[in-house]
């Protein structure tokens, strides 16, 4: 996969994550868990629209060696997240696995 | 002598013919510059409302945060805040592009009389300096992770035709390719900023069809529930009409070509015009659509 479809894919799948994180149905799978589950999913929910916002100010040409270093995890870790994203009462997966996908990116660029 | 005759009929019919294509073409260069000009000022707005975007789609996503943390961290409104300064610095770069660039096609509109002052082409000189020291800058700002740079289309040299009028003449050969590139630099652009426009409003809209309209109607709706619903089904409907700030500047960027190639061109200002328009239009749809206060 070239660099430009590496951080599309990204980008896309972190987007997608947002928008189910910022969904009426994701907050009404969350009034069922804990105050600890909710504060996990928020902190994640931060991660995830930090990222988009670190990935957005970046310049592919900055970033495309590393994106292709990290391919195999890339691209494994956002297909993974786009799958888990197809179930929204599975809470702790999708959080797992934007753990995963943000542990990724983080090996590209700096994320705060 | 007949002969003679016949051909000072046809010279002279070819003069008025070549005179009159020429004032049409002045004529229709005026107009193209004015569309240039019109399109800076439209453009302000789309790019004040492609920040208002990112900012509206950041803070929805910190207010459902903090809802769901129970309680609201204010680095994380900080380290958004930086990051969206960045967003906005590039943004404003744009505009400013844009401003330099319908300043200089205003002050080449004065150059088609062939009366103007010499200061006037002075002024326009300038002007291209700057949108040529400029030009780089743009090519490295970037959206969505690609530099502008790598959104333009790649284009031919321009080859300018003769204009009637001296200075205006030399002006056009010398600014051509400065002007073409920063043509195709904001077409690039604007084509950048849609994309991440799309995607900031996205999000917003997600929430504030929650926030605005479901939540308070099933709670019991306050006063003003229907014109805050309405309000986000306009933004809603809009969306896709950032687009036609990607085709006005594409239109402008043919107009341009069209203008300077062929000296007989009859170009579309009344779609480059409209594309305008509409672009205006879609500012003022989303600037009327601010949620109005909950009645007291």
């Amino acid at each position: 996969m070239s660099p430009t479809d590496l951080y599309s894919a990204t980008l896309s799948a972190l987007t997608d994550a947002r928008a189910q994180m910022l969904s009426p149905a994701w907050q009404a799978e969350l009034d069922k868990l804990t105050a600890d589950q909710r504060l996990t999913a928020s902190k994640a929910l931060l991660r995830v629209e930090q990222a988009i916002l670190v990935l957005s100010n970046a310049a592919l040409s900055d970033i495309a060696g590393a994106m292709q270093a990290n391919e195999q995890g890339l691209t494994s870790a956002t297909a993974s997240l786009e799958d888990a994203l197809k179930d929204i009462t599975k809470v702790q997966d999708i959080i797992q696995t934007i753990t995963t996908a943000l542990n990724v990116v983080g090996k590209i660029l700096p994320l705060l | 002598m007949k002969f003679r005759n016949i051909a000072s009929i046809l010279i002279a019919l070819a003069l008025t013919f070549s005179n009159g294509c020429d004032s049409e073409r002045l004529d229709q260069f005026v107009s193209f510059a004015t569309a240039g000009s019109q399109y800076a000022q439209a453009l302000h707005k789309v790019i004040a409302d492609a920040g208002s975007a990112m900012i509206a789609s950041d803070s929805a996503t910190l207010l459902v945060i903090r809802k769901q943390a129970g309680g609201g961290d204010p680095n994380a409104v900080t380290q958004n805040d930086r990051l969206l300064e960045t967003y906005l610095d590039n943004l404003q770069k744009i505009d400013t592009h844009a401003s330099l660039l319908g300043s200089y096609f205003s002050a080449i509109s004065n150059l088609t009389n062939g009366k103007a002052a010499s200061n006037t082409a002075t002024a326009a000189t300038g002007l291209l300096d700057s949108i040529n020291n400029f030009n780089p800058q743009i090519e490295k700002i970037a959206f969505a992770g690609k530099n502008i740079k790598d959104f333009v289309s790649p284009g031919t040299n321009l080859v300018v035709t003769h204009f009637e009028v001296k200075i205006l003449d030399e002006q056009l050969h010398k600014a051509a390719p400065t002007i073409d590139q920063a043509l195709a630099l904001q077409e690039a652009a604007v084509t950048a900023i849609a994309e991440q426009m799309k995607a900031a409003l996205g999000a917003s809209l997600e929430v504030r069809e929650s926030t605005d309209v479901i939540v308070p109607y099933v709670n019991g709706p306050p006063a003003n529930w229907n014109s805050n619903r309405e309000s986000f089904l306009r933004v809603k409907v809009t969306i896709d009409s950032v687009d036609h700030a990607r085709t006005a500047i594409s239109h402008l960027r043919l107009a341009f070509k069209q203008l300077l190639e062929n000296p007989r061109t009859s170009i579309d200002l009344s779609t480059l015009l409209g594309e305008i328009g509409k672009m205006a239009g879609y500012a003022s749809a989303l600037e009327s659509s601010v949620p109005s206060k909950p009645a007291k």
